[in-house]
C-alpha cells in the first residue's frame, strides 16, 4: 500500500529532483484538473493538461507555498492555457476549412459529447456532463470551489471577479444543478 | 381595516422553496457535504458533487510517464542553486540549453550574471571618461579623441589645448607664482612662444571641430581669430611687462576688454569653443558667456 506523504514533504522532494514525488503529485493533481478542464472545454481538455503539467514541470522549483496555493497555481495556468488554445481554435474557425474535411470530422464522430466516450467511470462521465450544462461562468465558479477545492478568495482571483461574485455563481450554479438533475429524475420515471 | 383605518394589503402566499439554501449550507455542499446531510432538494447534487471528486479512473493518469519526462527535461524545475543535485548529464560542459545538468544551467546563469556586470562596468567606464572629458581631466591625446568623439554626438567638451598651456604655463613660469593664482591670471602670464605654439595647433582642432559641429559651429571660427588676435597682443604685452608680477584683477579687466572687442555675439560661441585653443581664448570665451 501505498502511503501518501504529506504535501509538504512531496513538494519538497520534487523540488529537488524527486521524480516519484513528483509523480505522487501529478497523480492527486492530474484527475480533478482533467475534469475541470473537461467542462470548459472537452476537446481541449487532454491537450490543454499536457501543457498546463510541462509548465508545473519548468516551474515547480520557484513555487512557494501550501497544497491550496499548488492547486490554485495548477488551475490558474491550467486556464490560461485553455484560453490560448480557444483563441487559437477561434482562428483556426476564422479559416476556412475544406469541405472534404469537415465531412471526414464529421464522419469521424468528432464534436460529439466528449464526456460520453470518456474513459473515466460512468458516474463520473455522468456528472461532468451534468456540470458542463451549467452556464459557464456558474460551471467554473463550482468546479474550481468543488473539484479543486480552492476557497472564495483564490475563485476569485483565478477568475478576475469579486467574493461576492463569486458566491452568487456558486449558489446559482448549485440551484440550476438541483433543477437539472430534478428535470433528469422526472424524464427517467 | 388596520391600526389607525389604514388598511393594508394581503401579505400574498409565498410558496415554499426547497431550492432556497443559505450561503453556508452552500459552502458546505461545494466542500464535499454528504448527501444523507444535505437538504433533500440537494442530496443529488451532493451526489453528483460527490462524484466530480471520485478517486482518479487509471485513464486520467494516462499522462503521469509524460509528465516525469516533461518533469526531467525541463531539469526538473531546479532553480540553479549550489546545492541542486546533479542528476544525469555526465557532460560538465553540456551545450544542450535542455539538458537537465543543474551544473550547467547555473554556469548559464553565471555567464548571464558575468555578462550584466561587463556592461555595467563598460557603461560606468565611459561615464567615468565623459565626466573626465568634460572635466578637460583626461591627459592630452585622450582629451583629444574624446573631444572628437564627443563632437560626434553634439556634446562639445575641451580639446587637449588646455592642459597643453596649463603646463606650458607651469614651466614658463620663473617664479612659480601662478600656482596659487587663478586661471585668469594664468592665461595673463602666458609667454609669447606658447601662444605662438597653441596658434599654430589650433587651426587643426578648429577645423575638425567646426567641421564635425556643421552649420550651427561656422560662425564661431570668426570669433576664436578675434579672440586670439587679442590674445596674441595681450600675450606680447605682457611679455613686454614681465611675467609673474600680474595681479588676478588686472587680467579679469583684459579679459573683459578681449570680450568687449570679440563683440556680444560670439562671447556665447566662443565659450563654447575656446577650449581647445589657447588658455587665454579660453578664459575669454566662459567670461563672455558667464557675463
Amino acid at each position: 500500500m501505498v502511503v501518501l506523504s504529506p504535501f509538504s514533504e512531496l513538494l519538497a522532494a520534487a523540488q529537488t529532483g524527486d521524480e516519484a514525488a513528483f509523480a505522487a503529485i501529478f497523480r492527486a493533481t492530474q484527475p480533478r484538473l482533467l475534469r475541470y478542464l473537461r467542462v470548459m472545454s472537452a476537446e481541449a481538455a487532454d491537450d490543454v493538461a499536457g501543457e498546463t503539467w510541462v509548465d508545473v514541470a519548468k516551474g515547480l522549483g520557484r513555487f512557494r507555498g501550501d497544497e491550496g496555493a499548488f492547486r490554485g497555481w495548477v488551475f490558474t495556468m491550467a486556464r490560461h492555457r485553455l484560453f490560448d488554445w480557444q483563441r487559437a481554435a477561434a482562428r483556426r474557425l476564422a479559416d476556412p476549412v475544406p469541405t472534404e474535411e469537415m465531412a471526414q470530422l464529421r464522419a469521424r464522430g468528432d464534436g460529439d459529447d466528449p464526456a460520453a466516450t470518456t474513459e473515466t467511470s460512468q458516474g463520473t462521465a455522468e456528472a461532468i456532463r451534468l456540470v458542463a450544462l451549467l452556464p459557464p461562468d456558474q460551471a467554473e465558479v463550482v468546479l474550481l470551489r468543488a473539484v479543486a477545492g480552492l476557497d472564495v478568495s483564490q475563485v476569485a482571483d483565478i477568475t478576475g471577479k469579486t467574493a461576492g461574485a463569486v458566491r452568487v455563481l456558486a449558489h446559482r450554479g448549485l440551484r440550476r444543478l438541483a433543477e437539472i438533475l430534478a428535470v433528469v429524475e422526472r424524464t427517467e420515471v | 381595516m388596520g391600526w389607525f383605518g389604514a388598511s393594508f394589503p394581503e401579505m400574498p402566499d409565498t410558496p415554499f422553496d426547497p431550492l432556497d439554501v443559505d450561503p453556508s449550507t452552500t459552502d458546505r455542499l461545494l466542500a464535499g457535504l454528504d448527501p444523507d446531510d444535505a437538504p433533500s432538494a440537494y442530496a443529488g447534487v451532493a451526489q453528483l458533487l460527490a462524484a466530480v471528486t471520485a478517486p482518479a479512473d487509471p485513464a486520467e493518469l494516462r499522462g503521469e510517464a509524460a509528465a516525469v519526462v516533461a518533469f526531467t527535461a525541463a531539469g526538473y524545475g531546479i532553480e540553479a542553486s549550489p546545492t541542486a543535485p546533479n542528476p544525469s548529464c555526465p557532460n560538465p560542459s553540456c551545450p544542450n540549453p535542455s539538458c537537465p545538468n543543474p551544473s550547467w544551467r547555473i554556469r548559464m546563469l553565471s555567464n548571464a550574471r558575468s555578462a550584466k556586470l561587463a556592461a555595467a562596468g563598460v557603461v560606468a567606464g565611459l561615464t567615468l571618461t565623459s565626466g573626465l572629458a568634460a572635466a578637460g581631466a583626461l591627459p592630452g591625446p585622450a582629451q583629444s579623441a574624446a573631444s572628437r568623439t564627443l563632437s560626434h554626438i553634439g556634446i562639445s567638451v575641451p580639446g587637449p589645448d588646455d592642459h597643453a598651456n596649463a603646463r606650458a604655463q607651469e614651466v614658463n613660469d620663473p617664479d612659480g607664482t601662478t600656482s596659487t593664482t587663478s586661471s585668469t591670471s594664468t592665461t595673463s602670464t602666458t609667454s609669447t612662444s606658447t601662444s605662438t605654439r597653441l596658434t599654430t595647433e589650433k587651426p587643426e582642432v578648429e577645423q575638425e571641430h567646426d567641421q564635425n559641429q556643421g552649420p550651427g559651429s561656422v560662425n564661431q571660427g570668426p570669433g576664436n581669430a578675434v579672440e586670439d588676435q587679442h590674445e596674441n597682443e595681450h600675450a606680447a604685452e605682457h611679455e613686454n611687462e614681465g611675467a609673474g608680477e600680474h595681479a588676478s584683477t588686472t587680467s579679469t579687466t583684459e579679459v573683459e576688454h578681449q570680450n568687449g572687442d570679440s563683440g556680444g555675439d560670439h562671447h556665447g560661441d566662443s565659450g563654447e569653443s575656446g577650449g581647445s585653443n589657447s588658455s587665454a581664448g579660453s578664459v575669454s570665451g566662459k567670461s563672455g558667456g558667464g557675463d
